[in-house]
């Protein structure tokens, strides 16, 4: 066991942030933590409810299979838990209490908590912290249990001094995990909202490094027809449209820091595949710089291929304007932009057919002009499965 | 080892690691750190490859003024960073160790600017040191003074594991941090409204562009409790589609149309499933996304954009912007009182310059253009 020091109890402080700024592996804090307060076994954990069993974060030296007994059945034995929810232990944040103060002596000896549970694993005695009460509002309640063998003393008075002390450490640990996954979480919902933009979009910190960057960016990245997009962010094969984007770059990014007003600007690429030019938009963006971020968004590159296939598709023509089916497969074809007449021998349908069929689409979309239907077409957001979009 | 007895080693502990997960904390730790070091002045500083200048995390005690001159010149001829960009991450350096009183004095680094700051003796550690990075924390005294000796050394020693762990930890937070706003600001600019529902059905995120199109109740309005339709027969649509997004995950979602009060053409809301992930913690997981496009609101690319785009005249530009809303030739040309004679040539021109040869490829080109931002204009009709 270890000597219970500032310096000792500081040491496993260390080893809980390392935890909580890592992949939030709790089973290493036990460790040293059972070192220093002389336990054997620990536990932490999140007490079963109506929506389900216990929850283990991490445990310490426990027999195989005990935790498996634990929640199937021994957990409606436990009566130090229940003790605790008596109490109103649990609902404290950082209260730490021995087993003795939970369920006295005479309740606790003969108990088949102790005798078909405790002992049959080597267990005794309990030391219990409450790292997160039941009333928190972010965390659901989470409490640490060490227990000692039989055969051995309590816990001395330097171990719940020591627990105490590490208490409030092990709590800000969890708030930090759960905040990572939280902006994980919103991160990849609004990536994923991003992905099903039609148009390519990079997010660009002061140094022209990429911060963001939905799908279509990646499709016209891999392409590198024109443009290389690299970890040092946005170039143009060509240096005369490189150094107009590099220019547009560093305007935007300088008028984020309020240096500048020439905002961006706007440019066509030429492309060594000979397909029609990339349309590239460059804008400031609102600073966001956290403390200790090495970097801050600067600048917003938007890139269109006119190339883009980008079909509209046939189900969403059908549910939103009630086409019929050859009604929005002609509809589809027309939103590219081609005559009725290459339309209508594409989807090989009779002229005259054709026009019929225009003429209902367009009651249908409220429109008079294939000119019309055309851009109330392409300005709907496609969200079909992306897969279907040609390269 | 001994310390300032108000200023316990557990107690600077909980200072630090405070600061981690909230930054405006650094100022009172610094604070309790330079007491405990008997400091005159404190400074944590940042210097990068990547930053203009040294970056103060925090400082206490010292002009901010002087800070910023420092930061902009001084740093480069004072010889005590030149030393400590040779010390390795987390070993802690007195000033004595790099040079004597007398040559000190000597340097225009004292001359012009210590005896301004009142510091001459200090000490400090790299917390965190890479190829690309230094984040140093240091202390310092006026001359005069005693100098720091051993006794501080050691208790920093001491501290600095647990302040490169603090951090760390902001950073890492501070990283994720940023991709989270990035996303957020990027969806901002689309031409359409961006919605994230929890499981409930509840708006958990809205983009700006919600707010122009989604008011004044036009058929559609977004409440606490999510997004409904005015109309009792489209709404129960919509939370149906929604419902099924939510409840059943990839696969599901859908298309429909929400007509207005106002007659304008209906809106496209489209709703997408997010993938259900596993969480940890108890969090409101963003379980769909709704899509909102108004037919009539489209992100119009202004006259000077076009113009420099496809290096086209003023009145070609004008032209083009108006044909972009789909009106006939005829039309536009009434809009800009310009003869249907000039407007034919000048759509000619407008075809070739653009690469394109009828009106309606004309049309879906413009308005697949990326989006100028901050010239969002309502499409005319």
């Amino acid at each position: 066991m270890t000597h219970i020091t500032d310096e000792t109890i500081a040491d496993v402080i260390g080893t809980v942030y390392d935890v909580a700024a890592g992949d939030g592996d709790w089973d290493r804090v036990l460790n040293p933590l059972q070192s220093l307060v002389g336990a054997s076994v620990g536990v932490i954990h999140t007490p079963g409810s109506d929506n389900g069993q216990t929850r283990f974060w991490g445990e310490s030296t426990l027999p195989d299979g005990a935790l498996q007994t634990y929640a199937d059945y021994f957990y409606q034995t436990d009566i130090w838990l229940a003790g605790g929810v008596q109490k109103g232990f649990v609902s404290l944040t950082g209260h730490v209490a021995l087993g003795q103060a939970l369920v006295p002596w005479d309740d606790f000896r003969n108990s088949e908590w102790r005798n078909d549970f405790l002992h049959p694993n080597g267990l005794e005695h309990l030391l219990s912290l409450t790292v997160a009460g039941d009333r928190d509002p972010e965390l659901s309640p989470i409490l640490m249990a060490l227990y000692r063998p039989p055969g051995t003393e309590t816990f001395s008075a330097d171990s719940t001094a020591a627990m105490r002390a590490i208490a409030p450490h092990l709590y800000r640990a969890f708030t930090v995990q759960r905040r990572l996954e939280h902006l994980d979480l919103y991160t990849q919902a609004t990536q994923s909202a991003l992905d099903r933009m039609t148009y390519a979009v990079l997010v660009l910190d002061a140094s022209g490094r990429i911060v963001a960057a939905n799908r279509a960016a990646i499709v016209i990245a891999g392409a590198g027809d024109g443009l290389v997009v690299s970890s040092q962010g946005v170039r143009c094969l060509r240096q005369t449209d490189n150094r107009r984007l590099q220019q547009m770059i560093h305007g935007a990014i300088a008028t984020g820091r309020g240096a500048a007003t020439n905002a961006g600007g706007v440019m066509q690429l030429m492309r060594p595949s000979g397909r029609k030019p990339y349309a590239l938009t460059v804008a400031p963006l609102t600073e966001h710089r956290p403390l200790f971020a090495r970097r801050r968004t600067a600048a917003i590159v938007f890139i269109s291929d006119p190339e883009d296939r980008m079909e509209t598709p046939v189900g969403l023509l059908r549910r939103v304007y009630g086409l019929t089916p050859r009604e929005a497969e002609l509809a589809a074809v027309l939103a590219t932009g081609v005559p009725l007449a290459t339309a209508a021998d594409h989807l090989s349908m009779a002229k005259e057919t054709a026009r019929r069929h225009l003429k209902s689409v367009f009651k249908k979309t409220d429109t008079q002009r294939q000119a019309e239907l055309v851009r109330l077409l392409v300005i709907l957001p496609s969200v079909s499965n992306f897969s279907k979009r040609s390269p | 080892m001994t310390m300032e007895a108000e200023h316990s080693l557990l107690e600077l502990i909980d200072d630090i690691y405070a600061a981690a997960v909230d930054p405006e904390h650094w100022g009172p730790t610094l604070n309790r750190l330079a007491t405990a070091m008997n400091a005159n002045s404190s400074a944590f500083y940042h210097k990068s490859a990547l930053l203009p200048a040294p970056k103060f995390f925090g400082t206490v005690n010292l002009d901010p003024d002087l800070m910023a001159e420092y930061g902009a010149y001084y740093h480069r001829i004072d010889p005590w960073e030149s030393f400590n960009e040779e010390t390795p991450e987390g070993s802690v350096h007195l000033t004595q160790e790099v040079m004597s009183d007398r040559e000190m004095e000597k340097t225009e680094f004292y001359y012009d600017f210590l005896r301004r700051v009142k510091v001459f003796s200090a000490f400090g550690s790299n917390i965190v040191k890479s190829e690309s990075d230094i984040m140093y924390l240091g202390f310092q005294r006026p001359q005069n003074n005693e100098k720091f000796g051993e006794r501080e050394a050691a208790i920093l020693r001491k501290l600095s594991p647990h302040i490169q762990r603090a951090v760390q930890i902001g950073i890492r937070l501070g990283e994720r941090d940023l991709r989270r706003a990035a996303t957020a600001e990027a969806l901002n600019t689309a031409p359409y409204g961006v919605l994230l529902l929890g499981e409930m059905g509840q708006v958990v995120f809205a983009n700006r562009t919600i707010e122009t199109l989604v008011n004044d109740g036009d058929g559609m309005v977004l409440a606490p409790t999510g997004l409904r339709c005015e109309r009792q027969s489209d709404d129960r649509r919509l939370q149906q589609v929604i419902g099924g997004a939510i409840a059943k995950g990839l696969g599901a979602g859908g298309v429909i149309a929400v007509p207005r009060r106002s007659g304008k053409k209906p809106y496209t809301v489209t709703v997408a499933p997010l993938a259900k992930r596993d969480v940890l913690f108890a969090l409101i997981r963003p379980a769909a996304i709704v899509f909102i496009a108004d037919p009539e609101y489209h992100a119009v690319t202004p006259a000077d954009a076009l113009q420099r785009l496809y290096h086209l005249t003023g009145r070609e530009a004008e032209l083009a912007m108006w044909l972009a809303t789909g009106i006939s030739l005829d039309a536009a040309a009434d809009h800009l009182l310009m003869a249907k004679e000039t407007a034919r040539r000048h759509l000619k021109r407008l075809f070739r310059k653009t690469d394109t040869r009828r009106q309606a490829e004309l049309v879906r080109l413009l308005a697949t253009l990326p989006p100028v931002v901050g010239s969002a204009e309502q499409a005319t009709k």
